[in-house]
């Protein structure tokens, strides 16, 4: 085994920010971040040699840090489920406005992450990694322990479930929708 | 779907491509500072790693998740069942055998609601929904307050003989007999167990309990309801309802208190067993009786002021019958029966005629309908709320305490408001007559 400074600058530190960006923006909360973090810490303490001989220990961490934040949103998911059903409307006809102006909105985003949070937990992992941190898909097989046309079996199908919760945000498919 | 997909991945990645708060990132920041200096100073264990590694392959971790749900499934087919739920009937049964007070509210009948305090070792206060209350401190004495006639009764309790659900419900065994599954009220899950209780020969054991279920809020393990189910030879089966219980809640002691409240006269306990003593009785002119009366529907007016106005002499009642009786005729509607007084501690009381079902009148007169039911009655003569000689004593409030312990003494509980039936007429005082009637159920 290496000395473990130079461990933690090979493995850790190059993806210090983007294991805290990737937490951010699933979770949005100071506290659930820091408990996310925590978590996902903890979790690679205990894999620290599994991290070190991952061939790809960067894309490992950062599922890691994804699964913990996903594990907190869904809770979150499932406590609005019990406070409020309608959070994500079943169809909303309205389509004016430009797409960067509705995604833009606060609420917007808390309903794709809840939309997000509604995902299996390899499809929203495997979104998540491909769509929002661009990892490839040979890389998050890696870290998710199995092969690439399973991860882009899970990146389809969170893509139908995503399509299906949010028609009502995206033109391109509602239109779609529309014309089926 | 390269168009939509193009679309939901922008979309998807818009909505999540939101910056860290300054303040957030240092936090986290932070909190990586003090992993790399705990990796640094002490790395993991080679053991825990060892372990781990073990489990990762996905060549061991399939057949080890198997082995894992195995070992589950077998270990909940050998475990008795509902012993998980049972957790949930011992956390209720536990709070129950060691309350030191306990309130409850107890449906007898439809709308017939009684409201019942305990506090330990023997403190009991049993409130009627029409207008009665009795009181025990656990020595003996129990005192009987009708706050109908503003009368009170000292009397001794027989401690064996009277059915006792708190100490049923103290008597709890440790796991049900039987799981009755589970219902939802709005947001919480109650679970439901029954009990069937084996000693009938016990102090206070209710005669003819044949299931006592009692539902359980799953979340919290406290009580929420108990339904009796009672069951005598050659009777319909009987069921009463126990809601709002709380246990260990402060209670105010006076609720106890064995000095009759200020205002209140005695109706000697002494007398009254004399009087109601079925000896006393069968040599009265007096013929009490347990039957059952048929359905009512009436034409009513509420009144206002006190009960005790029907015995005063300034016609206040039998002017507001006589306007029924004008408004009765006006709409050609006869009489089913005589005029009555009904007591009624949620309106105040009303005066009325008995009328056919069907009948409709404009306001203020009322219609009310009461169901078939069984009803303890005794038939007084002489002038309608004056004094009159009956060996049940001369004042209106002795006649119906008198009345009420006869009906305890017969086995009977009351089960809803009293009334008085008056016939006869104005022209014959003497042959005027007062019927006596209350609602009852049997004692359990």
């Amino acid at each position: 085994m290496n000395d473990p400074q130079s461990e933690y600058k090979r493995l850790i530190a190059p993806v210090e920010d983007r294991m805290i960006r990737a937490i951010w923006r699933i979770v949005r909360d100071s506290n659930d971040a820091d408990d996310a973090l925590q978590e996902a810490l903890l979790i690679v303490w205990k894999r620290w040699s599994q991290v070190q001989k991952h061939p790809n220990p960067h894309a490992l961490v950062l599922r890691i840090c994804i699964h913990s934040a996903y594990d907190l949103l869904r809770q979150k998911t499932r406590r609005l489920k019990w406070q409020d059903t309608s959070a994500i409307p079943e169809a909303i006809p309205d389509t004016a406005g430009s797409l960067a102006q509705r995604a833009s909105g606060h609420e917007q985003n808390e309903q794709v992450l809840q939309a997000i949070g509604k995902l299996s937990k390899n499809q929203a992992q495997a979104i998540l990694m491909r769509t929002v941190e661009e990892i490839p898909y040979a890389d998050i097989a890696l870290a998710m322990s199995c092969r690439e046309a399973t991860v882009r079996k899970h990146v389809a199908r969170a893509r139908t479930k995503l399509r299906a919760l949010l028609s009502h945000l995206i033109p391109a498919v509602q239109k779609e929708n529309v014309h089926a | 779907m390269p168009d939509t997909n193009d679309e939901l991945n922008e979309f998807v990645k818009r909505s999540t491509q939101v910056e860290v708060p300054t303040v957030v990132a240092e936090r986290l920041h932070r909190r990586l500072t003090e992993f790399r200096a705990r990796v640094e100073q002490r790395p993991p264990s080679r053991l825990l790693a060892l372990a781990y590694s073990l489990i990762h392959p996905a060549s061991f971790r399939v057949p080890l998740m198997t082995a894992a749900l195995l070992v589950v499934v077998i270990t909940l087919a050998f475990i008795p069942r509902g012993s998980n739920a049972g957790r949930v009937y011992a956390a209720a049964a536990t709070q129950l055998r060691s309350a030191h007070s306990l309130q409850y509210t107890v449906e007898i009948a439809p709308g017939a609601e009684v409201d019942f305090a305990y506090l330990a070792p023997g403190f009991r206060q049993i409130k009627l929904s029409w207008g009665m209350e009795i009181r025990s401190d656990g020595s003996g004495r129990q005192m009987i307050l009708m706050h109908l006639t503003k009368n009170y009764i000292v009397d001794k309790e027989e401690q064996n003989e009277v059915p006792d659900l708190v100490q049923q419900l103290k008597l709890l065994p440790k796991t049900p007999d039987q799981s009755i599954g589970e219902q939802w009220l709005g947001s919480r899950k109650l679970m439901g167990y029954r009990v069937r209780p084996s000693k009938s020969d016990m102090p206070g054991a209710i005669l003819g309990l044949s299931a006592l279920d009692l539902w359980v809020d799953a979340a919290t393990g406290n009580p929420d309801h108990v339904d009796l189910s009672i069951q005598e030879p050659n009777k319909p089966l009987y069921q009463m309802h126990i809601k709002n219980i709380r246990i260990d809640a402060e209670i105010d002691r006076s609720l106890f208190d064995m000095n009759p409240p200020a205002g209140y006269t005695k109706f000697g306990a002494e007398t009254a067993q004399q009087q109601a003593d079925p000896h006393s009785l069968h040599v009265s002119t007096l013929r009490p009786e347990i039957k059952q009366a048929g359905a009512l529907t009436a034409v009513v007016l509420p009144m206002q002021g006190s009960f005790t106005q029907t015995r005063t002499a300034d016609h206040a009642v039998q002017e507001q019958l006589e306007k029924i009786g004008k408004q009765l005729e006006k709409n050609g509607i006869t009489p089913d029966g005589p005029a009555f007084g009904r007591y009624d501690p949620q309106r105040n009381w009303v005066a009325g005629y008995p009328v056919p079902p069907g009948t409709r009148i404009e306001a203020p007169f009322e219609i009310i309908t009461l169901p078939e039911t069984s009803v303890a009655s005794v038939v007084v003569t002489g002038p309608w709320g004056q004094e009159f000689d009956s060996p049940w004593g001369h004042d209106p409030g002795s006649r119906w305490a008198t009345f009420v312990m006869w009906i305890g003494r017969q086995g009977y509980a009351l089960a809803g408001p009293p009334m008085e039936f008056w016939s006869g007429d104005n022209a014959h005082p003497q042959a005027q007559t007062t019927e006596m009637r209350i609602a009852v159920t049997r004692a359990k």
